[in-house]
């Protein structure tokens, strides 16, 4: 499933939605900053693996999530090997071989390149996944409205997501129904296989959406959503504890840490540094 | 000032609508009386029950006339929400009233809108989950439950709000026997503990008259009949007339009456036990039995399911060990409840679903290496809701589409698109927009788009959940007439144990995924201990014909027209 919350007790399920929304931010800014320098990069690769294992969220689910995601990753890491971005070119690179003669080489530094560009895919993805797995979805949105996302659209949010599972469904009876009807959407053609796509799931995909959109109004309103929507209470209450305040000042620490080695600061995380470090390191052996 | 509910010569017109669909109501519902309504489908049923929170007039504006006073207050003064508070409506589809990621939130949601401070939401959340029988599963969401305990969920969530006045809009209708009686169940505790005024839409005479204080029947926008349910069993006649379906035994009754005036008509099947003990008094011990039905001719094998199983991408174990054989020109029914591997099991039919275990020969092919496409030819498959299939911006364009696909001649598409919609009878509707046809329409228009690609077996998805009892048995005839006449092979899955025991020729009984009996329609329903073991009740006048068992009655009694002549032989002129 795609937004499935695995209840635990752990520190990263106790602490305030928007305590996670900060760990987000800061490793999301560390991530981007560090400009894949490849060691920091993957020291932040490990934290962000730490944080997982705390969670006690079960490897098979992260294994099926780094399964869903490896067609997408593989290209991204294919796409960076062939064509690192030239500032990070030296101005004699270590080739391993030529894809195409003399114009398309396989390079040290691009692999090292790729190393940690695919880190940083890695971290941004796993970083949202990781909170969506331990947080409630509500939780979510009450900390969103809570920083001043109005109740509406957090009402609307919070829909989307009891709905996801109804739409999947509802999608794989169209497409059953269909091919009853010995209709087949394998069309080598794409544009009559998307042209096929659009008339026979589309449209009674659209009509049922737009029913149950009115179903769903009607059912809201009779319950009173639209009764005092400023006015209006919440069950699950979020409140700062300790651990909230200990994290925040370590998440400030660990941002301001992160900066101060990165490119802005000593520049120890330093890209072309790092990659110098790593071929002394690999020289014998290569 | 006593009455809760109170309507004054209402009147109401949807905008667009061409006639009333509620035409000079009046009536009144006391505090903390319960109410039933009844009535097929278009008797305005829906209409009424939301005129009573505000829906009508300030959602739906179209024209509304006369007085709805809630509490002393006209809804017209009020607001939704305002009147939402002390009417709690509970609405029939389950899937679109749960709008929460998860179970506690669904119950937390009415009581947040209204400013309830959340000490005392969580309180309510703990209470009204206890009640409604779900507790642990505050966290799971609300759509990952089975149907009965959706609607348990939605209804808590009402009760929740803590409403002075319920109004339940046939909650059972979408529901499977187990899910139904979870509900009723959970209708009846709240009649009896909670002393609020109730005011519940539903089809199930049998199992709410009892539990009622008032019956109102509405026909075409109209109160025909009000009163106790007690008194208006001498109506059961016009109750039948326009397309209810009153308590079986009342209505075997009622028909004997006609030659026993002195003859009482019982309610419950308890009373009907006591009436016809009396009645057979002078009979006991004398046995008396159904004639004897020649036994449907078997012809060719041309489904052969041998040790199927199936097992989802999931894990679920959805089939285990089915071995099933159809002859052509069977009327089949597939009867159980849902999750029990029905609709798993027809899927196989046309390739749908290929076994995971074992095998299915669909007329002499394997369907292991078939495409869906060329099963399709053969075996036609009817999904339950038409929404879920209806595409094209013509009524004709959806019939065509089937043929078309199957690379059949334009000529000989044209020839069976008339044929078809004649014997459907959509002739007239072939250039309008299926969009714009009822539901009822619809129907028909997903039945003849599987027709014109000429199917020699046809498997239909519960063809009558979610429609009254009429327009079921309307659907059921017409099955019949293409079994009978044109030779098609039917395979109908449904949980309606009714309506089976009336057209369905043979029954195979799911349960857990594997067979739990089958055969002949008389000798399954005989069977009652057995079925009881999947919750699936047989028939009143069945169960009725079993417990006169020491009167010399016969077990197997399947409807009330057969029971009906076998008691007047039995009674003696």
């Amino acid at each position: 499933m795609a937004f499935e919350y695995i209840p635990g007790k752990t520190l990263f399920h106790r602490l305030d939605p928007r305590t996670k929304f900060l760990y987000w931010a800061v490793v999301i800014t560390l991530a981007v900053s560090l400009g894949t320098d490849p060691i920091f990069t993957f020291a932040l690769f490990l934290s962000v693996l730490v944080v997982i294992r705390m969670s006690k969220i079960p490897l098979g689910k992260v294994g099926e999530f780094l399964k869903g995601i490896a067609p997408v990753a593989g290209m991204y890491a294919l796409f960076n090997m062939l064509f690192p971005p030239t500032a990070t070119q030296f101005s004699k690179p270590y080739v391993f071989f030529y894809v195409i003669p003399n114009l398309l080489p396989i390079t040290l530094e691009g692999i090292i390149w790729t190393f940690g560009a695919v880190l940083r895919f890695l971290i941004i993805l796993l970083v949202v996944r990781t909170i969506l797995m331990i947080t409630p979805i509500r939780d979510l949105i009450i900390a969103l409205i809570k920083l001043k996302l109005p109740p509406e659209f957090g009402m609307a949010l919070s829909i989307g997501f009891a709905y996801v599972p109804v739409l999947i469904d509802e999608n794989t009876k169209i497409k059953e129904a269909q091919q009853a009807r010995g209709w087949k959407f394998e069309y080598r053609n794409p544009a009559k296989r998307f042209n096929a796509l659009l008339r026979q799931m589309f449209i009674p995909a659209i009509f049922n959406s737009i029913r149950r959109t009115g179903d769903i109004a009607i059912a809201i309103e009779s319950r009173g959503f639209s009764h005092n929507v400023a006015g209006r209470t919440y069950m699950r209450q979020l409140k700062y504890t300790k651990e909230d305040y200990a994290m925040t000042i370590a998440l400030i620490a660990i941002f301001i840490g992160g900066i101060a080695v990165g490119p802005w600061g000593l520049k120890w995380a330093y890209y072309l540094n790092s990659v110098e470090a790593i071929k002394r390191f690999l020289q014998p052996h290569v | 000032m006593n009455d809760a509910v109170t309507l004054e010569n209402v009147s109401y017109t949807y905008s667009g609508g061409i006639r009333p669909a509620l035409k000079g109501v009046n009536l009144s519902v006391r505090q903390g009386e319960s109410l039933m309504i009844t009535g097929p489908s278009g008797a305005g049923k829906t209409t009424l029950c939301r005129s009573l929170n505000g829906l009508i007039p300030h959602y739906f504006r179209g024209k509304l006339d006369g007085h709805v006073t809630i509490n002393g207050v006209d809804t017209r003064a009020s607001t939704i929400s305002a009147l939402s508070h002390v009417v709690g409506l509970l609405f029939q589809d389950p899937a679109s009233q749960l709008v929460n990621p998860t179970v506690a939130d669904e119950v937390a949601f009415g009581p947040e809108n209204y400013g309830v401070p959340p000490e005392e939401i969580r309180a309510r959340v703990t209470k009204t989950l206890e009640l409604m029988r779900l507790k642990g599963y505050e966290e799971r969401s609300p759509h990952s439950l089975s149907g009965g305990e959706q609607q348990a969920c939605a209804l808590a969530g009402i009760v929740a709000m803590n409403p002075n006045i319920y109004v339940l809009d046939e909650p059972t209708s979408n529901l499977d026997p187990i899910g139904s009686s979870i509900v009723l169940n959970l209708m009846a505790d709240l009649v009896k503990q909670q002393k609020r005024t109730m005011i519940i839409v539903e089809h199930k005479m049998e199992e709410l008259l009892s539990l009622v204080d008032r019956l109102v029947v509405l026909n075409k926008g109209e109160v025909v009949l009000e009163g106790k349910p007690r008194e208006l069993l001498d109506h059961i006649e016009l109750m039948e007339k326009i397309g209810l379906k009153p308590p079986q035994v009342a209505l075997l009754a009622s028909k004997l009456k006609a030659n026993r005036p002195d003859l009482p008509v019982p309610m419950t099947l308890d009373e009907a036990v006591t009436v016809f003990q009396k009645a057979f008094a002078s009979r006991r011990g004398k046995r008396i039995s159904l004639r004897q039905e020649p036994a449907q001719p078997k012809n060719e094998a041309i489904i052969e399911v041998k040790d199927l199983w199936y097992i989802y991408p999931a894990g679920t174990v959805a089939l285990r060990g089915v071995n099933l054989t159809i002859h052509r020109g069977e009327f089949t029914g597939i009867i159980g409840q849902n999750g029990s591997g029905k609709t798993t099991l027809v899927k196989h039919f046309n390739g749908l679903l290929k076994p995971s275990k074992g095998s299915v020969v669909v007329f002499g092919v394997d369907t292991s290496g078939a495409g869906i496409a060329d099963l399709s030819r053969k075996v036609g498959y009817c999904f339950q809701n038409p929404d879920h299939q209806v595409c094209c911006d013509t009524v004709k364009k959806e019939l065509e589409f089937g043929p078309r696909n199957l690379l059949v001649p334009e000529d000989e598409i044209r020839k069976r698109v008339d044929e078809v919609a004649t014997a459907v009878g959509i002739q007239d509707l072939l250039n309008v927009n299926p969009f714009s046809v009822s539901k009822g329409e619809r129907q028909r228009i997903t039945v003849a788009s599987l027709l014109t690609m000429s199917p020699d077996v046809l498997v239909v998805d519960e063809p009558t959940t979610g429609q009254d009892y009429r327009m079921g048995r309307e659907m059921m005839e017409f099955y019949k007439q293409l079994n009978e006449r044109a030779g098609k092979t039917i395979i109908v899955i449904t949980h309606d144990m009714n309506i089976a025991a009336e057209y369905v020729k043979r029954v195979v009984v799911l349960k857990e995924g594997q067979v739990l009996v089958e055969g002949p329609t008389r000798e399954v329903y005989a069977k009652t201990d057995l079925l009881q073991t999947t919750y699936l009740k047989p028939p009143q006048i069945t169960r009725l014909g079993q417990l006169l068992k020491d009167y010399g009655m016969p077990e197997d009694l399947l409807t009330v027209d057969e029971a009906v002549s076998l008691f007047e032989e039995h009674l003696g002129k």
